[in-house]
């Protein structure tokens, strides 16, 4: 606390990785905590379901994130191994009637055994090649699902009328108890969250980054590119199979149709929401998943529910649009490069001799127009180092 | 000495191009090797073709007695062969200390507990790095990149290095600083192969240098005779070295 404090008050430079600081983390953990109040925020048990939506999409977008933010591969499989989950799920269900504590580690480690098998060869490439690779093996498991109809009933898909609704003597079914449920799957996207920090931190995670950053010379000093890049995919795939579980127990269904985990409109929604809340954080995908889902709300809210679906999609689609043009760090990203102009400039102000409340409101005025800020170069570190 | 890498017979081409064509070469323990030769000649490819980067069409690479001319960069940098390269090689969006962490973590000296260093920090004070320990890569100036380069083959924990053009780039006071800095590499125990055009540099600090011309060796020998062969002369040596002389 002491050591955060003296970093807070003596030590801000430009530099200093905004996510120790006391200033920003605090903020942060608070509003991790505000989805716990959602029951009691949401005012009707549709926007509880959207919550839940949102929950199970940030397990998902959390599991693309290592794989694509921290290894750097284009996966266009991820969505179908979600699928391939759900799949897993459904037929325990249906055919052995599994709890829950033995469904969630199955469906994952199903998930992290087909992403292993599916990049066992596609790793032997890289880039565009890659993710075409992925791509094709997503069609094959769609194809799969589609025709292997003694397995999966075809295009009419699973449903799925015993899921487990509850969890020792807690209930978490779906109808009387969608709080609870809620509650289930908030847990999981916290747990996911706190697995993508620990993975980030992890002499793992920093060798994932460095094989995004630089393979050739991650291969050279020894780091076996291939190795970790099966690692990742596994690790982001066991994160894709235990959100199809939730998928099933929300959605009592699974096919492989056109607004399925297996079809092309989720696997670019989920790059998406990563494009949109920042591929350089950690949080990125729970801001991504969290716009993807409440956004259209948001807009329908603006415009007093007088859209068509279609029009607010339109009017949804631009403004991601546009994100990503203002943005292109993602919400993430924009915001930490605001809080560091907002810290530079007030310590180059003040260094100039302006009084408090200038520099503030200069300060405040940089954290908006980032390029107004002054470039810190070496000299300015070597002065503050002496 | 003992050669603990010997090249033999090493040929490589690339689509009907030799690039090489039967080089000989012993690289014996504590030495410091120059390679030298005319651009084109293959110094890189044989570089590449000894850590792995690239395949050789025929011949053999054995380190310490082990064939390794099949094996994959990264098994070959765990057994204690580390390369650098010619570009500005570092993990850009990384701090300076973290790029170094990695390749701790990575190399030969987590295979077999060999260390040059007792940490990163200890590194990071070798390379005169220290100062700018916390700042990205690639926000450090020129000249300290291509010593966390080098740095960064040494986390790895060489036995031997080879070193692709470390003086490329750098001004004269910064070349000579190099030299000091392979001089301290050596007292380490580390064997050193090393190309590059700054004849100065290379003649200063080897022990012995081979000349490569076309994918052949032409010749091999200490610094004095190999600048009085007259083959080398003609084709490489003749303007560059009286010129720099």
């Amino acid at each position: 606390m002491t050591t955060a404090l003296a970093r807070f008050t003596g030590n801000i430079t430009g530099r200093y990785p905004a996510g120790d600081l006391l200033a920003i983390r605090l903020p942060i953990a608070l509003l991790l905590c505000l989805p716990l109040l959602a029951p009691q925020l949401l005012p009707s048990s549709r926007l509880l379901s959207l919550a839940i939506t949102a929950a199970i999409y940030v397990i998902v977008a959390n599991g693309l994130h290592i794989i694509f933010s921290y290894t750097g591969q284009l996966s266009l499989a991820h969505t179908t191994l979600w699928g391939l989950g759900a799949y897993t799920a459904a037929l325990l269900i249906d055919h052995y009637s599994w709890p829950t504590i033995a469904l969630i580690p199955s469906a994952g480690l199903v998930a992290a055994a087909g992403a292993v098998a599916i990049g066992i060869p596609a790793f032997r490439t890289a880039g565009f090649s890659f993710a075409i690779i992925t791509f094709a093996f997503a069609e094959i498991m769609r194809l799969v699902a589609n025709n292997w109809t003694g397995l999966t009933q075809g295009s009419i898909g699973i449903t799925v009328f015993a899921a487990p609704s509850s969890l020792g003597s807690i209930s978490f079914d779906t109808f009387d108890n969608l709080p609870n449920f809620y509650y289930l799957t908030l847990g999981f996207a916290y747990v996911s969250i706190l697995g993508v920090v620990l993975i980030r931190q992890s002499r793992l995670g920093k060798t994932f980054v460095a094989i995004r950053e630089n393979q050739e010379l991650a291969r050279s000093v020894g780091i076996n590119v291939y190795a970790h890049k099966l690692t990742a995919f596994a690790l982001s795939g066991f994160f894709a199979g235990v959100a199809g579980v939730f998928f099933v127990y929300h959605q009592k269904h699974i096919e492989p149709g056109p607004i399925s985990p297996f079809s092309a409109f989720f696997t670019i929604q989920f790059l998406l929401m990563i494009l949109i809340g920042g591929r350089s954080s950690m949080l990125g995908p729970v801001l991504g998943a969290l716009v993807v889902v409440f956004g259209p709300e948001l807009v329908n809210t603006v415009f007093s529910d007088a859209l068509t679906p279609a029009r607010t999609q339109i009017v949804f689609g631009s403004l991601l649009a546009l994100s990503v043009l203002t943005a292109p760090n993602g919400i993430a990203g924009q915001t930490r490069e605001g809080f560091r102009a907002v810290v530079t400039t007030l310590r180059h102000s003040r260094a100039r001799g302006r009084s408090w409340p200038v520099s503030a409101l200069l300060a405040l005025g940089s954290g908006f127009v980032p390029w107004a800020v002054p470039d810190r170069t070496l000299d300015d570190r070597e002065r503050e180092a002496s | 000495m003992t050669a603990i890498l010997s090249v033999e017979r090493l040929a490589k081409s690339f689509s009907g191009v030799r690039a090489l064509e039967g080089v000989d070469v012993q690289v014996r323990e504590g030495e410091v090797l120059g390679l030298v030769g005319p651009n084109g000649s293959g110094k890189t490819t044989l570089f590449n073709c000894v850590t792995g980067f690239a395949r050789a069409t025929s011949g053999r690479v054995s380190w310490q007695g082990r064939d390794i001319t099949r094996l994959a960069p990264d098994q070959i940098a765990r057994l204690g062969v580390v390369r650098t390269f010619q570009q500005k090689m570092v993990f850009p969006n990384t701090s300076v200390r973290a790029n170094l962490a990695i390749a701790w973590g990575a190399g030969a000296r987590s295979a077999n507990g060999a260390s040059l260093f007792r940490d990163c920090d200890d590194l990071l004070r070798f390379l005169g790095l220290t100062p700018m320990a916390s700042f990205p890569a690639h926000d450090i100036p020129f000249g300290f990149a291509r010593k966390l380069g080098l740095g960064l083959a040494l986390a790895a924990g060489p036995k031997l290095l080879l070193l692709d053009e470390p003086a490329a780039g750098l001004n004269e006071d910064e070349s000579a600083e190099l030299g000091e800095l392979i001089g301290k590499i050596t007292g380490l125990g580390v064997t050193v192969w090393i190309i590059e055009h700054d004849m100065q540099l290379v003649m200063s600090i080897s022990d012995r240098i081979v000349v490569l011309h076309a994918g052949r060796k032409i010749a091999e020998g200490q610094p004095g005779d190999v600048a009085a062969n007259r083959d080398v002369i003609s084709v490489y040596l003749g303007e560059k070295f009286a010129r720099s002389s």
